[in-house]
């Protein structure tokens, strides 16, 4: 009888071992195996919906720097030398500024002529984040005088906060 | 040397039969292989709950980026939104798009390109015919660069002048 049981014992501790340890063990790998991959599609769904919010994040950061870029002086005094600067810089006629102040910032309204690659290099570099505009209209409209458009844009630039 | 024989009447161990030892083999082995089961599975288990743990604590800090920013809103938010179509949505940018879509007996008279929580397009066409105006509206129609291209009202009798008002969408190329 002894014998006998000696025998079969190892067999009936595998067993044991087996149905009481290392299958569970494995049916919660397999769960958690399972969660991970909701959680990471989860995660994925996040970073989608994060990503363009940076991008804005981003953005509004570069245009608030230029705000705050240690410039002296009145902020619509400072972004009518900025426009002026980009505008003075391009081949364009018959410029019109105009830069008011708002509760957000100064705005400004940019009107020339140019040769429609001009108009459009122009507008261009008004939007660029260097100038710290943010646009709220361009338009190009066709000129009598052949080949040039009439550019306007209107734009605004962030006030500074203390 | 002498072997003695043993006549005491103390019992002695019986020794497993040949089926009984390979019963005790057999058990060795498969205590072995569910020992090593066992251990398997714990470092499995272990593993994708440590994975599980750190993917739930990434979500959780990038959702609360999400709502941080999301939860900015008002002025601030939508000017953010411009602020960011000013740089992916440049007036070249939207140009050079729109030329590619231009055949050749289609031009744009004028153009307008309205800044908000999008670019809102307004662009008076003027085509020789019909058919080159109706290719350019299917071409934008079908560009994943515009969106809601709709057009105002059609004089199709020869060359025709219309304006076609649609949405830039920064990402789609």
């Amino acid at each position: 009888m002894t014998a006998r049981l000696v025998s079969v014992a190892p067999l009936l501790a595998a067993l044991l071992l087996y149905a009481g340890l290392a299958l569970p063990l494995r049916a919660r790998a397999g769960e958690a195996r399972d969660a991970y991959g909701q959680a990471r599609r989860a995660r994925q769904q996040a970073q989608a919906e994060l990503a363009p919010l940076e991008r804005r994040e981003a953005a509004w950061r570069r245009a608030a720097a230029v705000a705050a870029g240690g410039e002296e002086g009145e902020p619509a005094a400072l972004l009518r030398r900025r426009v002026l600067a980009t505008v003075d810089g391009s081949s364009a006629t018959a410029v019109r500024l105009g830069v008011r102040p708002g509760p957000r910032g100064p705005t400004v309204r940019v009107s020339a002529t140019a040769p429609f690659a001009e108009a459009v290099r122009l507008s261009g570099e008004l939007a660029r984040p260097g100038t710290g505009l943010i646009l709220e209209r361009v338009e190009l409209r066709p000129r009598a005088d052949r080949g040039h458009v009439a550019l306007l844009v209107e734009a605004l630039a962030l006030r500074a906060r203390p | 040397m002498t072997r003695e024989r043993d006549f005491s009447s103390r019992p002695r161990a019986r020794r497993l039969s040949r089926g009984q030892s390979a019963l005790v083999v057999a058990g060795l082995g498969a205590l072995a292989f569910a020992a090593w089961a066992t251990v398997d599975a714990w470092t499995a288990q272990a593993a994708a709950a440590a994975r599980l743990t750190q993917t739930r604590r990434e979500t959780e800090a990038l959702l609360s980026r999400v709502r941080d920013l999301r939860g900015r809103g008002g002025p601030d938010g939508a000017l953010a939104a411009r602020a960011m179509l000013t740089a992916d949505a440049a007036p070249p940018r939207v140009l050079a798009r729109l030329a590619e879509m231009l055949p050749g007996d289609v031009r744009l008279d004028a153009v307008s390109l309205d800044y908000g929580e999008h670019v809102e397009l307004e662009l008076r066409v003027a085509a020789r015919s019909p058919a080159s105006f109706d290719l350019f509206v299917d071409r934008l129609q079908r560009s994943p660069s515009f969106t809601r291209v709709l057009t105002g009202e059609e004089d199709r009798r020869g060359g025709m002048s219309t304006t076609v008002r649609g949405r830039f969408r920064a990402g789609g190329r």
